[in-house]
């Protein structure tokens, strides 16, 4: 974090420590893995075996390695891989769900974002419905919610840190990641925001 | 009786000492152009008081001059215009405005002056103005309406003038979440709050005033024996020490909303001449509750007698609140008090205490207690009791006429201070529809049923005393609370008394001489409610309609009671029975730019960017709005005279050479699944199951109605694998109708649909080089012979050295083209590949002008034909229709009315005189007959210049449309006042065989 | 208003649409009366003031059809289920995950 953080470029309040941070995260494989009628079952058991980890069938996101799953529907996920290529993951992917699932590459769909920082609540509490109160939206607890009207599935991570303080993942689609930066640093700028400039590559 | 005498301004009427301001900070200001000062703390209200301006406003209708009445939201009077140029705001109530350094404020409704306004001649005519004008006036000849009543009254009425300028400011919109919301910081608020803070609830306190207290700051009394904004400062230091306790000032919770959500406006640069930098002016605030708790006290209400409107009268706790926490004098000779309850007793105390002469204290009891009245008595007042006053004189009031023992009398004062009660503020527990209900004990309507989750508490629930209202406060938190499931530790509560407060009910000064208002700022009066009464208006709803009664933008919060009241009497029922008072959101205008929030210009939606837009924006592109989509409309060339010239240089090279096009707006559905080709033989017309993987297929939906829906390629990727295209309007809409059909209609099937319109840049590669410019990018050994790969062909491959892409041969534009789709991140790579590739050929990028204009010159049906009222047969694809399956519209298509084949249907139209231009949106009428309706036969619906055919060419819906093929009618633009002649043809212009996108 | 949906929680209103009547059953295509069937389930809707059983789309999140019940005279949401449980509990399938 701390080298991004010195290229990052300030928007907003200069003075003091940015209130919000914002970091893209390239280089992550995505997918959509949607089950087939019925099959959740069958399919977690599959996927627990492949990739060591318990499907979530709530909004949630449960990892083991460098793999993740968020749950953004009933029988629907957001499937990732830190290390992967997307259409290798999405072969891997309908490899372990054997037919119980269907997995769609979205590496490029999806635009992925870390956001942190003291401010942060504050900051989305512009443009996102739902509660992020630490104590309700809990540690790798999601959501699919829209920000200032864009579609947004958002996850919370550990960030290091208070354990009030607010840390999560926030995956936004291609076309309206330029949109979303605009809005987002908008929100942001009372705070001091951070932004890293890859992000609006 | 009118004479200008003094001026608007006069000496200093602070008062020495006391009051919550900080005389350290001075403030200038200026009002009509004076300059004036105040000091930190004041309102705009009470800084002009003190600076004796008395005089601020004119009345609505009669240009009456008027004052300030009150010390609060409520103010119905004192409304004026708040800085200049683009931040110009009117009808700005002055008792809400925090005096700023440099604040410029200007009076409304007077012309030329304040002082002299010659429209105040209205009074004369106030006969023209009295109940049911606006409806009488609608009867008069309406001729004279807008010519001669309108601008008149337009011109005497108007309140206030709306700034001509775009609003500088931003405006946020943001949502908050808490366990109990508390709506108002006075001492119920107060306690209520702190009790929550210590239970470890979420909670959110929130107040209109930019200092909190209430009645804490504005009566003076004293908690735990000392004075009360003492204890103020205390609670608001512990609860700042709680991290999830929100204290709000500067907000006002303006409405109530369904499942415990609250509106509430932040003004958080109101209080400056201009936002500090990265601030917003207002934030409207979107709370959700879990509990809420209403503690916004209660509003003073006038007694409705004879010049109740003059500067100098003025509601008893306003002049109590102005003297006690602004330290200023509302009057400054002396002041009478005129009162039917305890309350203005208390008030007339204070003045005395603080030196200001009481002359007379006037009430309408013949009894009074004696420990009320003694300290009076004794700083020399008069005690006028079983008394009322009947009139009021002088420009700005300088005598009081009283009725008392039978006799007239005259005081000399400069202030009157008036009490008619309290009326609790139940205006929120409205809002859901449930009505207040009367109390007789008090005097006043109560909160009734209320909303879910909220409890009301203190003086909004009728508990006046000060003691009640904390009492109240901490046990309605508590009991919220233990609701939620909260452990409340009991804590001993603070020590006060209760004020007396006693009353008798009292309205109306029958014996009132001259105009006795009821609602002062739409200048509803006594009399005008005597006539609705006589007219059979009697009915409260009728009531407010007739005499506008309640209808400004105060909602009459000083008023309503006082005119029910007053046509209870008239009628000899009971207030309950003439009706109740209700209050709609918000309970204090909000400026509609906080409801826009950052929602504005560009913003106004979220904008979606193709993933060729960096390149586009280097090629010069000129963008368009499609939907949410920011799209190249066309690519101008140095030299170019205007875009049609480059949108016919585009087509043609099209047509000719090659051209490309970036598609990836289009909406792309990724269907997977055993029951991927069930889902779209029953969302398609046309059948699937027979479809060859490597292959594409046009396909077009319909509503359950029958009306098509949308339209677009699916190809076959595999056997149970498709990749659905949707228009780019409609992507939306059929993932919805998907997730419909799979969820609702028919939840057995099992196929499964992402989204993927992200996911990849597609680019159209039309025209006869649109072969050769793509060889030289696919991977080897893929072959793009026509033969192997032919139209409708659907592929995945490499292209550009492994590069992962898919390959469509579809054509939109009659050509041979195709349709390559890479992972979005690449698409700028590839669109840079194709114009390198296809350079020797002239490729040349086209916008969706051209796109337009090649798909009307193939008679293609887009949006404009798309428009939900046009049928499969309506647009010539009924052939497509299965006769072997059943799918969504079937059975309604079939209805006799939309196969009636004089129905409008598409066809193709062009100009019989060559020059002639076509206008979309024309009325086709036979030759030789009048352009009415009845003859009214269809309309163009898209119109084109088509370069290929040098002439503009239109598509139409026709009535019976392809039987009239060679046939000659007019199009006629009503709009324009254009006609030309036309002749019916096919709407496939070029090419009609389709021989070219087949070569 | 705000949704209570079973699979994100509770949402305002604003993240869903709503079809209307969740009580209508797509008719049998194949039946002698199928147009007079399909004319009243495209059309023909009642209008009750009360408890309403209505279909809401919940687009603004985990995109699930929900059947909501809902008083119609004050808004009060009494139950939100997925739609695809209702119609496969009825047709006796498989249930959803
Ligand atoms: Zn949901």
């Amino acid at each position: 974090m701390s080298d991004s953080r010195l290229n990052s470029v300030r928007h907003g309040r200069a003075d003091g420590a940015a209130g919000v941070r914002a970091t893209p995260l390239h280089h992550r494989a995505l997918a959509t893995l949607v089950a087939g009628r019925g099959q959740t079952a069958a399919l977690a058991e599959r996927i627990g075996t492949r990739f060591g980890l318990c499907l979530p069938t709530t909004p949630r996101r449960v990892s083991s390695g460098s793999v993740a799953f968020v749950g953004v529907g009933p029988g629907r996920w957001l499937a990732m891989d830190e290390t992967g290529d997307g259409l290798a993951f999405e072969t891997a992917l309908v490899e372990a769900a054997a037919g119980h699932a269907s997995a769609t590459d979205q590496s490029d769909g999806l635009v992925l974002l870390r956001l942190s920082g003291p401010d942060l609540r504050r900051a989305l509490a512009k443009g996102i419905g739902i509660d992020l109160h630490p104590a309700v939206f809990r540690l790798g607890d999601a959501a699919t919610t829209p920000f200032a009207l864009i579609g947004t599935t958002l996850w919370r991570i550990d960030g290091g840190g208070h354990a009030h303080d607010l840390t999560v993942e926030i995956a936004v689609a291609r076309s309206y990641a330029a949109d979303f930066l605009q809005a987002l640093t908008e929100a942001a700028a009372e705070f001091g925001f951070d932004l890293h400039p890859t992000a609006r590559g | 009786m009118t004479a200008p005498t003094a001026q608007n301004t006069g000496p200093s009427r602070r008062l020495a000492k006391g009051g919550l301001i900080d005389r350290s900070q001075p403030l200038e200001f200026d009002f009509d152009g004076r300059p004036l000062s105040g000091v930190a703390g004041d309102t705009l209200a009470s800084a002009l008081l003190a600076n004796g301006v008395t005089l601020v406003g004119r009345s609505f209708k009669y240009h009456r001059p008027r004052g300030i009445l009150t010390a609060g939201s409520e103010e119905p009077n004192a409304l004026v215009e708040l800085r200049s140029g683009a931040r110009r705001e009117p009808n700005t109530r002055a008792t809400m405005v925090e005096l700023y350094d440099r604040l410029s404020a200007t009076s409304q409704n007077r012309w030329p002056s304040l002082e002299h306004d010659a429209l105040s001649i209205n009074r004369l005519a106030a006969p023209l103005f009295g109940a049911g004008f606006y409806y009488k006036t609608f009867m008069w000849p309406a001729a004279l309406w807008e010519r001669l009543y309108e601008p008149l009254i337009r011109r005497a009425a108007g309140l206030g003038r709306a700034a001509d300028h775009e609003d500088p400011d931003r405006y946020e919109k943001a949502t908050a979440h808490c366990d109990l919301l508390v709506i108002g910081a006075g001492p119920a608020g107060l306690m209520a709050a702190l009790t929550a803070a210590r239970s470890g609830a979420r909670v959110i306190l929130a107040d209109e005033d930019f200092r909190l207290g209430g009645r804490l700051l504005s009566d003076a009394p004293e908690v735990d024996g000392a004075p009360a904004p003492l204890w103020v400062d205390r609670v608001l230091g512990e609860l700042a020490s709680f991290p999830d306790v929100t204290v709000m000032p500067r907000t006002t919770v303006f409405g109530v909303y369904d499942g415990g959500t609250y509106g509430a406006v932040e003004r958080v640069s109101d209080h400056r001449a201009e936002p500090l930098p990265w601030q917003p002016r207002q934030r409207l605030w979107r709370i959700v509750a879990r509990r809420s708790l209403l503690a916004a006290g209660a509003i003073e209400r006038p007694i409705v007698f004879g010049g109740n409107d003059r500067p100098g009268v003025m509601m008893a706790g306003a002049m109590r609140a102005y003297a006690n926490r602004f330290a200023v004098a509302a009057a400054r000779e002396a002041v009478a008090v005129f009162a039917n309850n305890d309350s203005a007793w208390s008030a007339a105390r204070d003045l005395s205490r603080l030196g200001v002469r009481v002359a007379a204290v006037i009430d309408v009891r013949e009894r009074v207690d004696p420990a009320l009245t003694a300290p009076l008595a004794a700083a020399g007042a008069r005690l006028m009791l079983g008394s009322r006053v009947i009139a009021t004189s002088g420009k700005r009031l300088s005598v009081v006429e009283v009725l008392t023992g039978g006799k007239r009398e005259t005081l000399k004062v400069d202030g009157l201070a008036m009490s008619g009660g309290w009326s609790p503020t139940v205006n929120l527990t409205c809002h859901l529809g449930s009505r207040p209900v009367w109390n007789d004990a008090l005097s006043a309507f109560l909160p009734g049923s209320l909303p879910p989750g909220m409890t009301v508490a203190g003086a909004a629930n009728g508990r006046f005393g000060l003691a009640a209202c904390l009492a109240d406060g901490a046990a309605s938190a508590t009991a919220a609370l233990a609701d939620l499931g909260f452990a409340v530790p009991s804590a001993a509560l603070p020590r006060a008394d209760d004020d007396p407060a006693g009353l008798i009910p009292f309205w109306h000064v029958a014996e009132s001489k001259g105009a006795a208002f009821v609602d002062h700022q739409n200048d509803v009066t006594a009399k005008d409610i005597a006539i609705a009464h006589r007219e059979g208006f009697r009915a409260v709803e009728h009531l407010k309609r007739y005499t506008t009664l309640g209808m400004a933008t105060d909602q009459g919060k000083t008023a309503n009671l006082t005119g029910l009241a007053i046509m209870s009497a008239l009628t000899g029922k009971d207030i309950p029975e003439t009706g109740t008072t209700m209050f709609r959101p918000p309970y204090s205008p909000v400026a509609i730019g906080a409801f826009g929030g950052s929602h504005r210009g560009k913003a106004f939606r979220p904008t979606r960017l193709t993933p060729t837009h960096g390149w586009a924006t280097e090629h010069g592109a000129v963008f368009v709005e499609t939907g949410p989509w920011l799209r190249a409309q066309y690519f101008p060339r140095p030299g170019e005279r205007d875009w049609l010239e480059t949108v016919n240089r585009e087509v043609t090279a099209v047509r000719t050479g090659v051209g490309l096009c970036d598609v990836s707006t289009l909406g792309k559905i990724d269907i997977q699944g055993p029951d991927a080709a069930t889902l779209l033989e029953r969302v398609y017309i046309n059948g699937w199951s027979g479809l060859e993987v490597g292959k594409a297929r046009y396909g077009v939906m319909l509503r359950e109605d029958g009306m098509v829906m949308d339209d677009g390629t699916t190809a076959r990727l595999g056997p149970t694998h498709f990749v659905m295209t949707t228009t780019t309007a409609n992507a939306v809409k059929v993932f919805q109708h998907l997730e419909h059909a799979l969820q609702v209609l028919w939840p057995e099937l099992d196929a499964r649909i992402a989204s993927v319109s992200d996911q990849w840049a597609q680019i159209a590669v039309a025209g006869p080089k649109a072969r050769e410019t793509l060889a030289r990018i696919v991977d080897a050994p893929f072959d793009l012979g026509n033969a192997a790969f032919p139209y409708m062909a659907a592929a995945e491959l490499t292209v550009l050295g492994g590069l992962r892409a898919r390959l469509f041969r579809l054509s939109f534009s009659g050509e041979l083209a195709y349709e390559i789709a890479v992972p979005a991140r690449q698409g700028d790579r590839l669109v840079r590949a194709l114009m390198d590739a296809g350079a020797p050929f002239g490729i040349t990028p086209y916008g969706t002008e051209a796109l337009g204009v090649l798909r009307i010159e193939k008679g293609h049906a887009a949006g404009n034909e798309l428009n939900g009222q046009t049928t499969a047969h309506d647009l010539g694809l009924g052939r497509m229709m299965s006769g072997k399956k059943d799918f969504i519209g079937r059975v309604m298509s079939n209805r006799p009315g939309l196969r009636d084949p004089d129905r409008p249907a598409l066809v193709g139209l062009r100009p019989l005189p060559p020059g002639a231009r076509l206008r979309a949106g024309s009325h086709l009428i036979p030759v030789g007959q009048p352009t009415d309706a009845a003859n009214d036969q269809g309309y163009l619906t898209s119109v084109a210049h088509s370069p290929t055919l040098g002439h503009a060419i239109g598509l139409a819906l026709l009535a019976g449309g392809p039987r009239r093929i060679g046939e000659r009618l007019r199009a006629v633009d009503p709009l324009r006042n254009e006609e030309v002649e036309v002749e019916v043809c096919n709407p496939v212009f070029v090419d009609p065989q389709g021989e070219k996108l087949r070569v | 208003m705000r949704i209570p949906c079973p699979y994100c929680g509770p949402r305002d209103a604003h993240e869903f649409t709503c079809l209307g009547d969740a009580t209508l059953t797509r008719p049998d295509p194949a039946a002698p009366d199928a147009a007079s069937a399909f004319h009243d389930y495209v059309y023909r809707r009642d209008n009750p003031a009360g408890p309403h059983r209505e279909l809401w789309y919940h687009g603004g999140g985990c995109r699930s059809w929900l059947e909501v019940t809902r008083d119609t005279r004050t808004h009060a949401i009494t139950d939100a289920r997925f739609a695809a449980d209702r119609s496969s509990a009825a047709q006796g399938t498989e249930d959803r995950p």
